[in-house]
């Protein structure tokens, strides 16, 4: 059985799960977590149980987990009454954290204590990452304004590169997706994938001076995409 | 220079504020009160520089040799509050922390503690994990949604206390018969029950290189609101047997927290539970009753001890 932890408000999720139906796929948003039948007992996977689809189903019966989902946010609880909303949210969020991290490598990605689906990090932290495995960047600059002056400005401090000069590649376990790029390029990806124990990445890159820059990078990849949904799919059968 | 971010006034705060000054530290002061007067600027190019500034005054962050922080809740601060919920006062504000935030995961300086290696205390369940991979014992815990299985758990166990699975500070509670008429709420949201483990309470801090253990004599099943009750509890320095404190050490060390609050309770059998590592702990309170010299750890290990 496959789960795709998703926000109510995700379209792509929904149309993933149906896809993925033939193989068990549920579609589980923050909303099922208030169904009787969830137990989670520390240190006995054995006893504890899930509730997909109204189904109450042990723990072992799962075979991958697809997190799409940060955190839970109290838009996603519209049947919590407003006043508990943020105490809700905050609850389940620590659930899910311990449940998926109970899951181990059945999980793309891989939990954090402070992400549930993967590290939490800002432009500077990718940057930073990425500098480590080789990559030259784009310098990255944030400016947090004193209150009154000016919102937060997250950008480059240099000419941002044109929306056609920039590569995008989805990276699956140790699949590439998107344009072609060289084999250094490829290495530094998957370096940075091994380092940040990030299986699931879309990274952002540009081509300057004749080297491949980075740009970015986010645990979302584009999972309306069939090449994307099918590696997925592959990695937990490699898994098993 | 050593770098300071948090409420001036706050005890554990003013104490390692006092310890680096009686030391001759430069100090760099961020007084979160100030929030909507500062400004951060971040950049990695790809090596980090990062400033401070509060209205006008300007601190070099690339300067800092190590960082304190211990930071309350923006939306209580008076500044926050007097600008009003519709100001966007709360989201400014919220934008300077974060930038401070990443700012302190990225520098090379001693910073106590990451916020990335605090995150463990924000789910227990989670955290449980990691003290019985360090050989703690732990209580049995179950998370649940389902009142029959928590009312299995209650007669398994015994005794059960019940609290938050977040990092949300609740009172630790013990279930009883009051409770089994609200127990079909738990379906709501999945709720933590924990056995109750009886026995004698510590609290360990671990700072550095350095142990200072505290034992908690309370009756009270959550001591740290005992004194609400008219029953304060008697706290008092203590060793810790070898092996426990070695473990504590450990165990901070292994969650990168050179400053950790360690709950412990030494059972009637001799066992040893942990319930929770707090990577901000209000130490002062255990200063007081021990003499341990807690906050002036913390400076000599900010300093580089």
């Amino acid at each position: 059985m496959i789960v795709v932890l998703a926000s109510r408000f995700d379209a792509s999720a929904a149309r993933l799960a149906e896809r993925w139906r033939s193989h068990g796929a549920r579609l589980l948003t923050p909303e099922g977590l208030s169904v009787r039948g969830w137990c989670h007992e520390s240190g006995a996977v054995d006893r504890s149980t899930a509730v997909l689809d109204g189904e109450v189903v042990p723990l072992r019966s799962i075979d991958g987990v697809l997190t799409r989902l940060s955190g839970v946010s109290e838009d996603e609880l519209p049947h919590i009454v407003p006043g508990e909303r943020a105490y809700v949210s905050s609850e389940m969020t620590s659930f899910l954290v311990a449940w998926l991290s109970s899951l181990e490598g059945r999980v793309l990605n891989r939990p954090t204590p402070a992400c549930l689906c993967g590290p939490n990090w800002g432009m500077e932290q990718w940057a930073h990452e990425a500098t480590r495995v080789g990559f030259p960047i784009r310098p990255v600059r944030r400016l947090a304004r004193a209150f009154g002056q000016a919102q937060t400005d997250v950008g480059r401090g240099q000419a941002e590169p044109a929306q056609a000069d920039l590569r995008h590649v989805t990276l699956v376990g140790r699949r590439l997706f998107g344009r072609s790029i060289d084999e250094t390029t490829e290495r530094r990806v998957l370096r940075l994938s091994q380092a940040t124990n990030v299986e699931l990445l879309t990274m952002t890159l540009v081509r300057e001076g004749g080297s491949t820059v980075f740009v970015g990078a986010s645990p979302w990849v584009d999972v309306d995409r069939p090449e994307v949904a099918d590696a997925i799919l592959e990695r937990w059968e490699v898994e098993r | 220079m050593i770098v300071l971010w948090g409420l001036t006034g706050d005890g554990p705060f003013d104490a390692v504020l006092a310890a680096l000054a009686r030391r001759g530290a430069q100090v760099a002061l961020i007084e979160q009160r100030r929030v909507l007067d500062t400004e951060v600027e971040l950049l990695v190019e790809p090596a980090l520089h990062a400033a401070v500034s509060m209205s006008g005054e300007c601190i070099e962050l690339d300067e800092a040799r190590a960082v304190y922080w211990r930071t309350h809740d923006l939306r209580r601060l008076p500044a926050v509050i007097a600008a009003g919920p519709e100001s966007g006062a709360i989201e400014a504000a919220s934008l300077v922390e974060e930038a401070l935030v990443a700012w302190m995961e990225l520098t090379p300086a001693r910073v106590v503690n990451r916020a990335s290696n605090m995150a463990s205390n924000g789910s227990k369940p989670y955290q449980m994990e990691i003290l019985r991979a360090h050989g703690f014992s732990v209580p049995r815990t179950l998370v649940t949604t389902d009142p029959d299985a928590a009312r299995r758990f209650w007669t398994d166990c015994g005794a059960v206390v019940y609290k938050s699975v977040s990092g949300v500070r609740s009172v630790v509670a013990r279930l009883g018969g009051p409770h089994l008429d609200r127990l079909d709420q738990v379906s709501w949201c999945p709720t933590q029950f924990q056995q109750y483990v009886p026995g004698r309470d510590h609290r360990v801090h671990v700072v550095g290189d350095d142990v200072f253990a505290c034992e908690v004599v309370s009756e009270a099943d959550d001591y740290r609101y005992a004194s609400m009750r008219g029953d304060p509890p008697t706290l008092r320095a203590c060793k810790l047997p070898a092996d426990i404190a070695e473990r504590c050490f450990t165990l901070a060390r292994a969650l990168s927290l050179p400053l950790a609050g360690i709950d412990l309770r030494r059972a009637p059998d001799g066992r040893w539970f942990c319930f929770e590592v707090n990577p901000s702990p209000g130490f002062t309170y255990y200063e007081a009753h021990t003499g341990h010299p807690i906050g002036d750890a913390i400076a000599g290990h900010l300093m580089g001890g």
